[in-house]
C-alpha cells in the first residue's frame, strides 16, 4: 500500500486523530527537571571554584527507632566500617551519626512524615532524579514513610515526591539549598566525619 | 510579550543562566510527552524517558551548533530515549509469561467513549513491533515527512514506508470489531 493509500484509510485516520489528542507532561515536570539542571550547573561551577563542597561534615539524618535497627542491619550487610549511634526511643526523629572512610558505602535511612499521602518516592542525584527508582514504604508508625538508600561518601541532593506530583524538600534535613529557579532541595553529607 | 526564540534561550543558558532552560522545557515538553506516552503506553515510563532526554539535551547544549533546530534535535533525542527504554522494558517483560488473552477479554464499559477507545488503540499500538510503532507515530501522529523521519531514525525511506504499512495493517487487524 502506498503512502497515499495509507493516508486515505479512514480507520487509520480516525485512530491517528485520537492519538493526536493532547497528552501534557506531569504538572511538576519542569520543576523536577530544573532541580537537576540547576544542581548540575551548580556542581559544574563548584568544581571550577573548588567550592565549599570539599568541607567534611558529620552525617545527621532523621531516623525512627525502628528504622535505626533496620539501618543497622543493612549496614552490617554492606560491611560498612564506622560507628553508629542511635538515640531516641519513641517518636521520630532520632539521630544517627556515621563515621566513614572514603571507600565506604553507607546505607542511609530516610524517614518522612506524610499522613495524607498515598505514595512517596525519593529523587536525588544518586538515582538520577528518577522518581520511580526509590519509593518509600509505610512504616509501622502512623503516617510515616521510609526507605534505606546505599550512598557513597559526599554530598547528595534529594527531595521527596508526594503522590507523584508534589516536590517536597526534607523538613528534617540539616541543609536545604534553593536554586535560581526557586526549587528547594535538601542536602545530606554522607561520610564527612573522620 | 513575545516569547524568546530558541537560539536566544540557548545563548542565555550557555552564558551562565541555566534557569533559562525552563523556557525550552515548557515549550517542548507536552509535544514530546505525547509521543513518549503513545510510544511507551505508560505515563511513568514516558516521564522517565522525557527527563533523560531533556537532561541529555541540556548536557549537549554547548556542542549543539544548529540552534534554530533545537526542537527537531530534542525530538530526535526523545525518540532515541523512548526506543532505549522500550527495548529495556521488552527484555524485562520477556522474563515473564504474558497472557494478553485476559486483557483482550476485559469488558469495555462504554465502547463509544473516546477514552475507552483510546485505551483500545493504545493496547493495539503496544502490541506492534517497536520499529513499526515508532514509524506509525512519527508518520501519522507527529505528521512528519518520510525525509524527516529518516533524519530522526537514521533508517532509509523505503524501510520506513514498509514499517508504516505493516503498522497500519497490524492496527487494522487488532482493532477489527472494536467500535467502528
Amino acid at each position: 500500500m502506498s503512502e497515499h493509500e495509507d493516508r486515505d484509510d479512514g480507520r487509520i485516520r480516525e485512530v491517528a486523530e485520537l492519538l493526536r489528542a493532547a497528552e501534557p507532561a506531569a504538572p511538576d515536570f519542569t520543576t523536577r527537571l530544573m532541580a537537576i539542571v540547576n544542581a548540575e550547573a551548580g556542581r559544574a561551577m563548584a568544581q571550577r571554584s573548588r567550592s565549599w563542597w570539599r568541607r567534611r561534615r558529620t552525617v545527621q539524618l532523621s531516623l525512627s527507632p525502628l528504622g535505626a535497627l533496620a539501618a543497622a542491619a543493612v549496614l552490617v550487610a554492606f560491611a560498612v566500617l564506622g560507628t553508629i549511634s542511635v538515640r531516641g526511643s519513641s517518636a521520630p526523629p532520632a539521630r544517627i551519626a556515621l563515621g566513614a572512610r572514603a571507600d565506604t558505602v553507607h546505607v542511609v535511612r530516610f524517614v518522612f512524615l506524610a499522613p495524607d499521602a498515598s505514595s512517596v518516592t525519593m529523587v536525588g542525584n544518586f538515582n538520577d532524579w528518577n522518581r520511580r527508582v526509590t519509593p518509600l514504604r509505610r512504616t509501622g508508625a502512623a503516617g510515616t514513610w521510609a526507605v534505606s538508600v546505599p550512598l557513597p561518601p559526599g554530598p547528595h541532593q534529594y527531595a521527596f515526591i508526594v503522590d507523584g506530583t508534589t516536590w517536597t524538600p526534607d523538613p528534617a534535613a540539616a541543609t536545604t539549598v534553593t536554586d535560581d529557579f526557586g526549587t528547594k532541595t535538601s542536602v545530606i553529607a554522607v561520610g564527612g566525619a573522620s | 510579550v513575545e516569547a524568546r526564540r530558541d537560539p536566544d534561550i540557548i545563548a542565555a543558558v550557555l552564558d551562565g543562566r541555566p534557569e533559562a532552560y525552563a523556557e525550552l522545557v515548557d515549550r517542548y515538553r507536552d509535544r514530546c510527552n505525547r509521543f513518549a506516552v503513545r510510544f511507551l503506553g505508560d505515563r511513568d515510563d514516558a516521564d522517565e524517558a522525557l527527563q533523560s532526554a531533556f537532561l541529555r539535551a541540556f548536557r549537549g547544549l554547548a556542542g549543539f551548533r544548529d540552534r534554530e533546530r533545537f526542537g527537531a534535535w530534542l525530538f530526535q533525542i526523545v525518540v532515541n530515549e523512548c526506543r532505549t527504554l522500550a527495548a529495556r522494558r521488552a527484555r524485562r517483560a520477556a522474563r515473564f509469561i504474558r497472557d494478553d488473552g485476559l486483557l483482550d477479554q476485559a469488558p469495555i464499559e462504554h465502547p463509544a467513549d473516546r477514552t475507552a477507545l483510546l485505551a483500545e488503540i493504545q493496547h493495539a499500538l503496544d502490541q506492534l513491533e517497536i520499529e513499526q510503532r515508532e514509524a506509525f507515530l512519527l508518520k501519522h501522529v507527529e505528521e512528519l515527512s518520510y525525509e524527516e523521519m529518516s533524519e530522526i531514525t537514521g533508517v532509509g525511506i523505503s524501510a520506513l514506508k514498509m514499517r508504516v504499512k505493516r503498522a497500519c495493517s497490524g492496527l487494522r487487524e487488532r482493532l477489527d470489531g472494536v467500535h467502528q
